[in-house]
């Protein structure tokens, strides 16, 4: 017998994969094909919104890092530490995207423009929060050290958005959409937002249970609303 | 005929990121919880390599 959190839970990702679905029907068959760049335009639909999450992920990091700072509650690193592997993956998809994009568009994969750039130091830098994580042994001085880090780290996000209007970028700062267009973007972003939301919580929710199963590697008690993606507590 | 291929290639490797990291999320879920039931071996009594998701910095 499913509990109704667990219901809840599976219900929301029903809906996210019934949206994804939609989203993909609506990119392949009603947007219509830009005419300047042809059919390697239609990446921008998952490109852009996986780009706006991958920011709200990194703004998670920093602002649990903060919270950490001010109480000291684990569950806050554990949270952070959940949304810095999604900044990651979400990263990677806006780069490997773009890259295709790219080459479609331009004629070759990668170039040293300052908003790829600043895109890929991004990446780096939350692989490096990742990387530094497992090499400090205590739980407490471990969290202390990634809020910072993720204070730091989230300094790059300004940079990444702001470079393509304040230097000279190949990159588009704004595109001019037809409302076809306008409405595949607008419905690609709800299943991508949710998407990041639940495997953030999800991710939150794992960390938790193993804290809980083993407090002596993390001391952050799960707490009750910590339960999101698996119901199978 | 190639900007379709390169299009369906994006949205494949994208979605198949997402998705992916989710089902190793939830799969890493269900090995706690199992654990946490007794009804899986704990993370010391057996072998690391063998599928194991314990390590908290997985």
């Amino acid at each position: 017998m499913l509990s109704l959190r667990s219901m809840t839970v599976r219900m929301y990702w029903a809906i996210v994969v019934a949206l994804l679905g939609f989203s993909i029907a609506l990119a392949a068959w009603y947007a219509p094909v830009e005419t300047t760049m042809g059919p390697i335009q239609k990446v921008f639909y998952l490109h852009l919104p996986a780009a706006v999450n991958m920011f709200i992920a990194a703004f998670v990091v920093f602002a649990a890092g903060l919270r950490y700072l001010w109480t000291r509650d684990p569950r806050w690193d554990l949270l952070a530490d959940a949304a810095a592997r999604v900044t990651v993956l979400f990263c990677s998809v806006v780069l490997l995207t773009g890259m295709i994009w790219a080459h479609g568009a331009w004629g070759h994969w990668w170039t040293w423009s300052p908003r790829l750039t600043f895109s890929l130091i991004m990446l780096l830098l939350y692989v490096v929060y990742l990387a530094i994580r497992p090499t400090i042994e205590s739980p407490q001085r471990r969290a202390v050290v990634s809020a910072v880090y993720g204070l730091l780290a989230f300094m790059d996000v300004p940079l990444v958005y702001l470079s393509v209007k304040l230097l000279p970028d190949i990159h588009p700062s704004s595109v001019e959409l037809e409302p076809a267009m306008k409405l595949t973007l607008i419905a690609w972003f709800v299943p991508i937002s949710m998407l990041c939301l639940g495997l953030i919580l999800a991710r939150f929710t794992l960390s938790t249970m193993r804290a809980s199963l083993n407090p002596s590697q993390a001391d952050g008690a799960a707490p009750a609303w910590a339960n999101f993606a698996g119901g199978h507590r | 005929m190639n900007g379709d291929y390169a299009v369906i290639g994006a949205y494949v490797l994208g979605l198949v990121l997402l998705v992916g990291y989710g089902v190793r999320v939830w799969a890493g879920q269900r090995l706690v919880s199992r654990r946490s039931e007794g009804r899986a071996p704990a993370p010391d009594s057996c072998d690391k390599a063998d599928g194991d998701l314990s390590n908290e910095h997985t």
